[in-house]
């Protein structure tokens, strides 16, 4: 597994046990209990819109407004079993993949943060010295996570950019937990591999070895 | 920004009138998966029960080699693969309920599959297979048409000895059937208890005057009831009842 925990990290914190709190105010009717799970929700998922689908930047409040009306809609029939934070992006996920599919238009992701190719990098390459040398290097991971197939790109950027664990994208895609595994060894896989044919792994590697 | 989403969201849930779906959505929502994933393993247990079926009385395919001595020969394999689709199925039904996810594919679908080899095994060994083909086949018109009748009449030779037909009444006299022509036959002869209305049976004996057939041998088609033609194991028991 790459020296990573497949394990989730249980969803017993206290933010946890407050949305699910809100989540049962939310199923009787409570509007004041979704006011409260949009002010919590709103920022995490705008981001993940924005990375999952850098291309519907014009539909992205018009899905957050479907994600929270449907959370309102569907808390009688959210299973505690489950960390509100998957469910909730599961519907967010969703939402957006029901209206791509309707308009069919680009989904790309949208423009990553120099910081964050950077913090993406040093995961994914799992080298201690490993740092982009140039904003272009940064760009160029935008590009390669733009190019990856739809089924890596998903479990992609849960894991590397929303920082997910395994247990809760297994939640979030409605996956078992091994399939998730595989899927993210592959895609970082796939990633390296376009890394490497673009120069990127010896150039950030490089200033590392003249060091030593 | 963030009030913005706020706001409008309060004042459509107000103008829509929209509520939350009550509990009872959810837990219909549950059964219905539930339901569903019971009548794929019922199905898939049922194509397993064939298999056995067939693995258990052997096939007769007929002197001819041809498309239907092939097709005959695949009949087991095909109720075999049958189960083994339906338990995969059975599989996607049960990701859908709650967090069956979780769960390895590979696993459940080897669950569902030992769970309905064994009681489809059990189901052709105790008979009860041939119940719930009796009670189809006398209760449904289009499973009887569906399942019954092209046999009938390859068997049927009454010159010869040998007629097949439905049962259309039954009394302590004897029993009335239409064969596949349509005609209608009084036989006589002892009637085995697993005879019923509606059932497919194929006679051996003799022909008498008026479309009266003395029986000496009754037989079942379907689950139990000897092979494809007839040539498969016969039941002695059902021989020793039918003798006048």
């Amino acid at each position: 597994m790459d020296g990573e925990t497949i394990e989730g990290k249980g969803g017993g914190d206290g933010k946890s046990d407050t949305d699910r709190l809100l989540a049962r105010r939310l199923s009787s009717g409570d509007t004041k209990a979704l006011t409260e799970i949009v002010k919590s929700w709103k920022a995490p998922l705008e981001r993940y819109l924005s990375r999952l689908c850098g291309g519907c930047k014009g539909d992205k409040d018009e899905i957050l407004q479907e994600v929270f009306l449907k959370v309102y809609k569907h808390a009688n029939l959210y299973d505690p079993a489950l960390p509100f934070s998957a469910w909730i992006y599961r519907i967010c996920r969703n939402e957006m993949a029901s209206r791509m599919r309707l308009k069919t238009g680009s989904n790309e992701v949208g423009e990553i943060p120099d910081e964050v190719a950077e913090s993406i990098w040093g995961t994914v390459v799992d080298l201690p010295d490993a740092h982009l040398s140039s904003k272009e290097d940064a760009r160029m991971i935008g590009e390669v996570v733009n190019a990856m197939p739809d089924k890596f790109r998903d479990v992609f950027i849960l894991r590397f950019l929303e920082e997910k664990d395994y247990a809760e994208i297994g939640d979030i895609l409605q996956e078992n937990v091994n399939t998730v595994a595989t899927r993210i060894r592959r895609a970082r896989e796939w990633f390296m591999d376009k890394a490497k044919s673009r120069g990127l792994v010896e150039r950030s590697t490089e200033p590392a070895r003249g060091g030593r | 920004m963030s009030m913005d989403l706020e706001e409008r969201l309060l004042a459509r849930i107000e103008q829509e009138h929209i509520r939350p779906y009550p509990k009872w959505v959810g837990v219909l929502m549950k059964l219905g998966s539930h339901l569903s994933m019971g009548a794929a393993l019922l199905c898939s247990t049922l194509a397993a029960s064939v298999f056995f079926l067939w693995l258990g009385q052997g096939l007769d395919r007929g002197p001819q080699q041809g498309f239907r001595w092939v097709m005959i020969g695949l009949l087991p394999w095909f109720s075999l693969v049958s189960a083994v689709l339906l338990s995969w199925i059975g599989w996607r039904l049960f990701r859908r309920t709650g967090t069956g996810y979780r769960r390895q594919a590979w696993m459940v679908v080897l669950v569902f599959f030992a769970v309905s080899a064994s009681t489809g095994y059990v189901l052709q060994a105790t008979g009860g297979l041939f119940r719930i083909h009796r009670a189809m086949a006398t209760t449904s018109d289009t499973y009887r048409e569906f399942f019954q009748g092209r046999r009938s009449l390859e068997w049927s030779l009454p010159e010869e000895g040998r007629l097949a037909g439905v049962v259309t009444t039954l009394d302590s006299a004897g029993i009335e059937l239409r064969d596949p022509q349509g005609k209608t036959w009084q036989v006589q002869s002892a009637v085995p208890d697993w005879v019923a209305v509606g059932l497919e049976v194929r006679l051996e004996g003799a022909m008498g005057q008026d479309r009266q057939f003395l029986a000496t041998r009754i037989d079942r088609f379907g689950p139990g009831g000897g092979g494809k033609m007839g040539h498969g194991k016969r039941h002695s028991e059902e021989k020793k009842e039918c003798k006048p």
